[in-house]
């Protein structure tokens, strides 16, 4: 096992060779007379008279002059002979190759050869063995020994020398472990003596070291992605992340990790398993966007590479906008956010793209039934630049146009996007990440109406260290979202062309300040400027009396400041404060209503209208947003969190459904529509058994809510000027706990998910016409008081796992008829209070199987097979519950499901 | 394998579109009855007519009429049109009345439990008139199969944009399958059992026509208001499968448009709403829909299901006959081939009954003469739907009626 990890890895900066390795580079021998050579000169000598070919910098060579024999000598020999006064090490690999490194960097490291090098020993503290086997020794001894030495260290990616964030560096019998920081930097202590580490991370194999303990000294670790071998299902990055991280309710899932859950239509989907969680819920299948902790589905903030996405699921949400295969990791806040995001109340969802591999050509392709899905690394300046390149797309309408029935036969449906990633690492200070991101749907579903909507973002992002101490982000980041819905039938004169558009422009500066080992401090500025369009109609065609209408323009700016400092009281208690000052300024051209305090605001009541002129400031909302968190470990295995927070919002999304739709449209606060408000207490215990196995977490939160938006009965949300007449705005109030258990290894593992939560809101005025079920709290759309998950996966052997996945929903809450009357000679029903009642509960269990392809490396392409079955008990669930007056007046009650068979599907994909 | 794929990706798709609607079965516990207002005052000269009634269970089938009201009509100037009630929970107007176009009118209700109910005053909209209503076959845009469509035009008005709410009355002529002009009388239903065959009536029996009428029941609504100009214009108002025998002989429809006031137009617009809410992907939210009649005692608690709606009116009545569409054949109410069955039953039996007379009351019509040569059976018998149409429409041409 060790030695067929090893045999993955090669990198430049840290270079691991086994034993094995070099029994084959012995095979050949060198004779070589050299007579006042350069070393360059002798490197060329070898490379004529042999097949060993090298890789060095010229500049690393010195010009001093070398003489020597050597008869069919090893080559190790004479690379020894010809380096042992310099700075420069080598490495011969099994195809010939040798390379050569800079004693800078061999000073700073240690290197696993067979032989002792002379240019370390001289002045490097860190030792390596002589006499072949792998323990390698760290520091010099000395006579005056302490209990324990600090080992230092970086851990990073062997394929692209990136430095790992997260990585968990342990010694499993002592329970001795530290978890590397974004630069990839660990540091741990250890006994004097033997060792035994290991590394843990995510999607990573393990690298193990058997190390004696001499003194302090470094050690790096450079591990492999674990591309070949079927990986354990596991959202949690860190071992210890659970337990020492400050701020309570982050959760990441990593693109890779994911690929063993059952699909939906053979899509892997990062947002789908962002469900599995048990703060977060959907509406359910077909419905978009997610609900965090009993908010609202517009108040995620949805961020690719920082620039905002404002729909990023594909087909009215059953599949996710997000390719999973560019996607490196998805973070998702949800408890405490950090002060440097604002703008929504609930939660953030920061999506990273990976960064491209600057060395070598790669790719990966998936075919499903419903999309195909190609994705390339390219090299452009090798070491410095690349580009990812993701391209996905659908082609399920030709098989619609199988199906023998013409109502499927005239539906179409089909979604693409594209994105790309460029990275250029100017220097070890400067790095340039560029990302563009391109959505776009269309469906038509047995109608004249055809509807389209996507996504265009553009983000930049500058990455600037200015010392030890100081680093810096400076980015600009430029989103759109749009959807147009097109009616084209020319028998009538109504045909039409409605388009919505918002756009964000942003520009974020983030500096970070390691002012000490006790204080680190975040603080930068955020600026935005939203604009949008909030509705244009247009006629279609030559018989359409369609009046053209344009609903004004809303821009607004939103600027803020924010500070957040990691403060570490101690080993056991540290606290995150951050502030957020936000400052909201709604810009003109507008026209303002002013409504009449003593009446509901409608046509009627208004009592003047003011005109502002553009870029004048109208209206403008202050508010300090503080983020608090602390955690208290009681020991290494348990700790304690709380939090307490305050955000604000200044942009509402409005529908009048029950669910979420792509044609929601979003609107800006104003002098009528306040900003929402919400504010979160939130307390959790977490708990880690026999090292990270197990890991336990339980939490509890009470969110309340000011100005949360929502509409009177059979409001006209689209195309409408005034659209504070149709609205409604009242508190809202979330509480719930989560309890999650997680195994992380072994061949079974998985996640158990289980939340109790409620999500309230009221509506109350002091008029009839503004209040909704007496001004009583009542539950939202989305109110799921059950909600259990549960994730399994278990690997039969390297190649075959299989995986299942179960969840049960408390039904969600709808408006029930309660009795029925007759007008007009057609029975029509009078209802319940709204969401008085409950649709049947919602369960399902998918399962799948995958198979990896065999493992031999030279192989072209990788391969990969899921066979995956969604729904596999067939249950019904209900998407909706809903009355319908028949042809004969009658009314009669049916319930909708989106997926109501089981879904057998097979996805193969492969890298190259 | 390669079809295995196939099939898989078919039944992938088939639900993926295909989403499960399936009707359940369906109960509440609880339940209010509230009072509900029919109430259409139009610019025609006429008995105006309101209906009130109670909500019921949603499983009931019985009406619950509200009897016993005081119902009134009180006009801007004071003039008040009394009502009285003339059928269970329907009341007519004392006189004859029109609403006047430059007048608003207030519905007032007393119930019978001292619950007093007003609207607020509602004013008359403009006239509209019906230009004409077309006739034709396309394809019905979800099944893809022809169709007779039937569309509505209105006249240009000089007003800005209005709201129009559509009703139709259609009456059709349909022929019997197993026509005979003569019919069994029963002369005595006792022993001796006697029977006697004479002609039919023309004029009470028909001459193997009958002529079914019925109203919409859906709401169709349009507006102009998104329109540059006033005219309603090719609004799809009635369609019926090309092989119903509904258009199987001549077809007549009468189109009422009624112009709106705004608020009832939102009112109606909602019912509509409501009566469908489910759009596969999303559903609307449903609710309680305000009326602009509400109790004096009680507006919180006590709350008026309904509408007091004051329009304008414009008829027009179209007949089709089929032929001038197409030639295709249609399928009549009760097909020949079910309409096989014959029967030649005793006219009194061993027992003394009369198999002919219990034959005859369950609905069985005279057919032909018998072929036996048994006295006791002297006719052959079909089953009524098939030798008659009255159970449809009656047999009687209707006085409007034009061939």
């Amino acid at each position: 096992m060790k030695s067929a990890i090893k045999k993955t890895i090669l990198s430049l900066f840290f270079l691991i060779v086994s034993v094995g390795l070099f029994a084959q580079e012995k095979n050949e021998t060198v004779t070589i007379s050299a007579n006042n050579l350069t070393k360059e000169q002798v490197i060329n000598l070898i490379e004529s008279k042999t097949n060993y070919r090298f890789y060095y910098l010229k500049n690393w060579l010195d010009q001093e002059k070398v003489n020597f024999n050597f008869t069919n000598a090893k080559l190790s020999h004479v690379l020894d002979t010809l380096f042992g006064g310099s700075s420069v090490n080598y490495f011969v690999f099994e195809d010939n190759k040798v390379i050569l490194t800079n004693g800078n960097l061999i000073k700073r490291s240690i290197y696993e050869t067979d032989e002792i090098n002379s240019a370390n020993m001289e002045d490097s503290p860190v030792l390596v063995n002589s006499d072949g086997s792998s323990i390698i020794k760290i520091g010099k001894e000395v006579t005056n020994k302490k209990d324990f030495y600090t080992v230092t260290g970086i851990i990073k990616n062997d394929k692209n020398g990136e430095p790992i964030e997260g990585a968990t560096i342990f010694e499993r019998e002592k329970n001795i472990y530290a978890t590397s920081n974004e630069k990839g930097f660990f540091k741990i202590k250890l006994p004097f003596g033997e060792n035994s580490l290991e590394t843990s991370f995510v999607g990573f194999d393990i690298d193990y070291k058997d190390v004696i303990i001499y003194n302090d000294g470094k050690l790096n670790f450079s591990i492999s992605e674990k591309s070949e071998q079927l990986e354990e299902v596991v959202i949690s990055a860190s071992r210890t992340r659970n337990i020492r991280q400050t701020i309570s309710g982050i959760s990441q899932i990593k693109a890779k990790e994911i690929k063993k859950i059952p699909l939906v239509l053979g899509e892997r989907d990062i947002l789908k398993v962002a469900i599995t969680l048990p703060s977060i819920k959907s509406t359910g299948e077909g419905s978009e966007g997610v609900n965090v902790r009993g908010g609202k589905v517009d108040q995620n903030l949805f961020l690719l590479d920082n620039g905002v996405i404002y729909n990023p699921t594909h087909f009215l949400g059953l599949f996710s906008a997000i390719n999973p295969f560019t996607t490196n990791d998805l973070k998702i806040y949800t408890g405490n956010i950090p002060a440097e995001y604002g703008g929504r109340l609930s939660s953030v969802f920061d999506i990273r793209t990976k960064d491209p591999n600057t060395k070598e050509f790669q790719g990966e392709a998936s075919v499903g039934p419903v999309t195909g899905n190609v994705n390339v690394d390219i090299p452009i300046v090798k070491e410095k630049s690349g580009l990812v390149l993701g391209v996905r797309s659908t082609y399920s309408d030709w098989i619609l146009g199988l199906v023998n029935n013409k109502e499927i036969e005239n539906s179409s449906v089909s979604f693409y996007d594209i994105i790309a990633k460029y990275k250029h690492q100017i220097d070890d200070n400067n790095a340039i990440r560029a990302t563009g991101y391109f959505s776009k749907d269309q469906f038509q579903i047995a109608s004249d109406t055809i509807n389209r909507y996507g996504n265009v973002m553009g983000a930049l992002n500058w990455e600037h260290v200015f010392n030890d101490k100081n680093r810096g982000n400076l980015g600009v980041s430029h989103s759109q979202y749009s959807f147009d819905i097109d009616y084209d039938n020319q028998e009538t004169n109504r045909s039409f062309d409605l388009t919505y558009n918002i756009s964000e422009t942003d520009l974020k500066i983030k500096l970070q300040y390691d002012y000490s080992d006790k204080h680190k401090i975040d603080y930068g500025l955020e600026s935005k400027l939203y604009q949008i369009k909030p509705g244009t109609i247009q006629p279609k065609g030559d018989n359409s009396t369609v009046v053209p209408l344009t609903i004004p323009e809303e821009r607004a700016l939103e600027n803020a400041l924010f500070i957040s400092d990691e403060f570490t009281v101690n080993k056991k208690l540290n606290f995150n404060i951050g502030l957020r000052l936000n400052q909201y300024l709604a810009l003109g051209p507008s026209s303002q209503r002013e409504y009449r305090n003593d009446a509901p605001k409608n046509e009627s009541t208004v009592v003047n209208t003011v005109e502002y002129d553009n870029n004048e400031i109208f209206q403008t909302y202050h508010g300090l947003s503080y983020r608090l968190a602390g955690r208290y470990a009681l020991n290494n295995t348990l700790s304690l969190k709380a939090s307490f927070n305050k955000s604000f919002q200044y942009i509402h999304r409005l529908n009048n459904n029950t669910t979420a739709t792509p044609i929601d449209t979003w609107r800006l606060s104003d002098t009528n529509i306040k900003p929402q408000e919400g504010t979160q207490i939130s307390l959790g215990v977490f708990k880690n058994i026999n090292g990270n196995d197990y890991e336990i977490s339980l939490e509890g939160y009470y969110k309340r809510y000011q100005n949360l938006l929502d509409y009177k009965i059979g409001a006209n949300l689209l195309l409408n000027e005034n659209i504070e007449t149709e609205v409604l705005q009242g508190k809202g109030k979330s509480y719930g706990v989560e309890f999650l258990l997680r195994k992380n290894k072994g061949k079974l593992n998985g996640w158990l998910g289980y939340s109790y939560s409620r999500s309230l809101i009221q509506l109350n005025s002091m008029f009839e016409e503004e209040t909704v079920n007496n001004g009583e709290f009542f539950p939202t759309n989305y109110d799921k008081p059950h909600d259990l998950t549960a994730v399994l996966n278990y690997k039969f052997t390297e190649r075959y796992s299989f995986s299942a996945n179960f969840t049960y929903q408390t039904g969600r809450p709808i408006t029930y008829p309660t009795g029925k009357f007759i007008f007009n000679g057609a029975e029509f029903l009078t209802y319940s209070n709204r969401n008085q009642f409950r649709i049947p509960d919602y369960y399902r269990l998918d399962v799948g199987i995958n198979i990896e392809g065999n493992h031999k490396i030279k192989k072209f392409a990788h391969s990969f097979w899921n066979i995956s079955v969604y729904n596999v008990l067939g249950r019904n669930n209900p998407y909706s519950v809903f009355f319908q007056t028949n042809a004969n007046g009658n009314v009669e009650a049916y319930q909708s499901s989106i997926f109501s068979v089981p879904i057998p599907t097979i996805t193969y994909n492969f890298k190259f | 394998m390669k079809k295995l794929i196939k099939y898989i990706l078919i039944l992938c798709c088939c639900s993926l579109i295909y989403t499960c609607i399936e009707p359940i079965e369906f109960t509440t516990n609880s339940f209010n009855t509230n009072l509900v207002v029919n109430s259409i005052i139009t610019d025609e000269f006429k008995t105006q007519k309101i209906e009130l009634s109670r909500t019921i269970p949603i499983d009931s089938l019985n009406l619950s009429p509200e009897k016993d009201a005081n119902v009134s009509i009180v006009d801007d100037t004071g003039l008040t049109y009394n009502f009285q009630e003339n059928g269970a929970g329907v009341y007519t107007s004392i006189n004859q009345f029109a609403a006047q176009a430059d007048r608003k009118y207030t519905l007032n209700i007393e119930t019978k439990d001292g619950n007093t109910y007003v609207s607020s005053p509602q004013p008359v909209p403009a006239k509209s008139t019906i230009k004409e209503i077309t006739a034709g076959i396309e394809n019905n845009s979800l099944t893809q199969k022809p169709e007779f469509l039937f569309k509505v035009s209105s006249d240009i008005t000089t007003n800005t944009g209005q709201y129009y709410r559509y009703e139709y009355d259609e009456t059709y002529k349909i022929r019997t399958p197993l026509w005979n002009p003569r019919k069994i009388v029963i002369i005595s239903d006792t022993i001796p059992y006697k029977f006697d065959l004479v002609q039919k009536d023309p004029l009470i029996d028909g001459v193997g026509f009958c002529f079914p009428n019925k109203e919409s029941k859906a709401v169709f609504l349009t507006e102009t208001v998104s329109l540059a100009q006033d005219q309603v214009i090719g609004f799809p108002l009635r369609q019926i499968p090309i092989e119903s025998y509904i258009v199987g002989i001549r077809y007549s429809i009468l189109v009422k448009q009624y112009v709106l006031n705004q608020n009832t137009y939102n009112f109606y617009s909602l019912m509509e709403k409501f009566s469908d809410p489910d759009d596969i992907f999303s559903q609307t939210q449903v609710g309680n829909i305000p009326s602009n009649i509400s109790s004096v005692n009680n507006p919180e608690q006590d709350k008026v299901i309904g509408f007091f709606e004051v329009s304008s009116v414009s008829k027009k009545r179209l007949f089709v006959n089929r032929k001038d569409f197409t030639e295709s054949p249609f399928i009549n109410y009760e097909l020949l081939a079910l309409c096989t069955e014959r029967r030649e039953p005793q006219i009194v039996d061993d027992f003394n009954r009369s198999p002919l007379l219990n034959h005859l009351r369950i609905g069985w019509v005279y057919q032909t003469d018998s072929e036996t040569p048994d006295p006791n059976r002297p006719y052959r018998l079909t089953i009524k739907i098939c030798g008659d149409c009255t159970h449809l429409g009656p047999a009687k041409t209707p006085d409007f009626w034009v061939d």
